[in-house]
């Protein structure tokens, strides 16, 4: 198979991925949802010769966050899912898929983004999904084209954004910090 | 810079106490202490080592934003406190690390740590956190961008992402400008530069818009509000571009802090309020006015359309200034806020020709 019909494939899947945790109110489905996402953006990092970010990707975003959060739980946002608004995201969620039509280089990364910047604002129960897809998005975007360094695109295979999302909620569980 | 490295060892020194003592008084004094030591020796760094001449100014506008935050939430907790020293050092490392992805990380730091400064709300917390982590998110996407070619989509990415952090914890605000000239510099040799510079006047047009409307719907954070119309004639300086112009707008910036320092030292209802309310704003000679007629003239002369949006946006801002204004106003015995009102009206007016070499970004 062509390795760029694969990379774009692989990234349409990363897409559709995207749209899945909007519609799930299981937090662990989202789980496996992310871990897929994930999975599917390092394929596409390793149709293009990009084996250190596929790997750092791949070991990071699909296999030890999930780990992190099937082990720990799924950091929650302060308040629940508007049920009303999903009809609404749904329809945001579709006008982003004609970025993905657009074509250019940046067009699926960019859907990807606005999708998971949707998902943090729509489904405010757990946005941990979304910044999730967020890094996924960087990630994407950071294999096409030509970088400056060829250390950027392994730094940002780093799952920094959910990183830091688990860091603070482990740190507000803490007991000192309820204090004064 | 190195210098500004070893700057963010003040706030870390005095963060060290924090935890073992108690008494708001004293978290309080820890907190100016720092703020003023870091301006202190940032202004004094280049008297010994001449390389260090693009560490005053950063260290400076850092360093009273950190003193108006102190000032503004007196009585914080321990852990509150600690977080609002270990901003600032973040703040600091941010600007000496030249590498982007290495600042976002810095950056990262300093606006979880100001998130942090909520604590023990931890409602308020948890949600400025997910704020932050997406507006972080934004910014990371923008670097990509940025670095791989599209500059336009990046750059507005990265300016939309630090400007919802500067929303979300306001002592990030100057960082953010010096960050935002920082990338200016960084392109400055790209085909795509001239793109850059309009987003920056677009954001800059769009912030003191935005601000006055805000400000005409609820007068609540005045002071912050005239601070982000003033934001955005500096961001619209540095997407005009040329040397003069950057040193106004650097300049302007300075005085900015000097006169939200004065503010956030007022009274609530005094002439001390009315003066830091007028330095904001731009009343002459207070504060800001001898850095905003620069740069106004500037903009006559360079781009007359942009005088619109930014005379409807001050006109408005003036307008709500004087309906909330302290009046009658009452004389206060003693007030500091006429310490960094009288240093701005010295900088701005008479400053020292060696010390515009001062006015940079490492």
């Amino acid at each position: 198979m062509n390795a760029l019909a694969l990379a774009q494939g692989m990234s349409g899947l990363a897409l559709i991925l995207g749209y899945a945790p909007l519609c799930v109110t299981r937090p662990q489905l989202g789980v496996w949802l992310v871990a897929g996402q994930a999975l599917a953006v390092a394929a596409a990092a390793l149709a293009v010769q990009l084996p250190v970010v596929a790997a750092v990707d791949a070991l990071g975003g699909g296999l030890l966050v999930p780990l992190l959060m099937q082990r720990f739980g799924v950091p929650t946002g302060s308040r629940r899912h508007r049920d009303w608004a999903m009809p609404l995201t749904l329809a945001a969620a579709a006008v982003t898929s004609l970025l993905a039509a657009t074509g250019g280089a940046l067009a699926l990364p960019l859907a990807i983004l606005l999708l998971a910047l949707l998902q943090i604002a729509a489904r405010p129960a757990h946005p941990v999904f979304g910044l999730c897809g967020l890094q996924q998005a960087a990630v994407l975007a950071a294999c096409t084209g030509t970088a400056a360094s060829p250390l950027l695109a392994p730094a940002v295979a780093l799952p920094l954004l959910p990183g830091l999302a688990l860091a603070a909620a482990w740190a507000l569980r803490q007991p000192g910090l309820r204090r004064l | 810079m190195s210098w500004l490295a070893a700057l963010a060892l003040l706030p870390l020194l005095a963060a060290a106490p924090i935890p073992t003592r108690r008494g708001g008084r004293l978290r309080l004094w820890l907190a100016l202490v720092s703020a003023v030591a870091v301006m202190l020796a940032g202004l004094a760094m280049p008297l010994f080592e001449p390389d260090a001449v693009a560490v005053p100014l950063p260290a400076a506008v850092l360093a009273l934003a950190a003193l108006a935050d102190a000032l503004h939430a007196p009585a914080r907790g321990r852990n509150a406190a600690l977080a609002a020293q270990l901003r600032l050092a973040a703040m600091l490392l941010a600007l000496a690390i030249p590498d982007m992805l290495g600042t976002w990380l810095a950056l990262a730091g300093a606006a979880m740590a100001g998130a942090a400064t909520h604590l023990p709300r931890l409602t308020a917390v948890r949600t400025r956190l997910i704020a932050v982590q997406a507006a972080l998110g934004l910014a990371l996407f923008g670097i990509v961008a940025v670095q791989t070619g599209s500059v336009l989509l990046g750059s507005l990415a990265l300016l939309l992402g630090w400007a919802a952090l500067a929303c979300l914890d306001p002592a990030l605000l100057p960082l953010v400008l010096l960050l935002a000239l920082r990338l200016q510099a960084g392109l400055a040799g790209a085909p795509q530069a001239p793109l850059l510079g309009s987003v920056l006047i677009g954001v800059g047009v769009a912030a003191v818009l935005a601000a006055a409307a805000l400000a005409w719907e609820s007068h609540l954070r005045l002071t912050l509000l005239l601070v982000a119309g003033q934001a955005g004639l500096i961001l619209c300086a540095f997407g005009l571009g040329g040397a003069a112009l950057r040193e106004a707008a650097l300049l302007h910036l300075l005085l900015l802090g000097l006169s939200t320092a004065a503010a956030a030292l007022a009274s609530p209802a005094g002439l001390d309020r009315a003066a830091a309310l007028a330095a904001l704003i731009g009343v002459p000679p207070l504060g800001v006015f001898p850095t905003l007629a620069v740069l106004l003239g500037a903009l006559a002369g360079t781009a007359p359309w942009l005088l619109l949006p930014f005379g409807l946006g001050f006109a408005v801002l003036v307008m709500v200034t004087l309906r909330t204004a302290p009046h009658p106003a009452r004389w206060p015995a003693g007030s500091l806020a006429w310490v960094p009102l009288v240093l701005a009206a010295v900088i701005g007016f008479a400053l020292p020709a060696p010390a515009l070499s001062w006015l940079q970004v490492p």
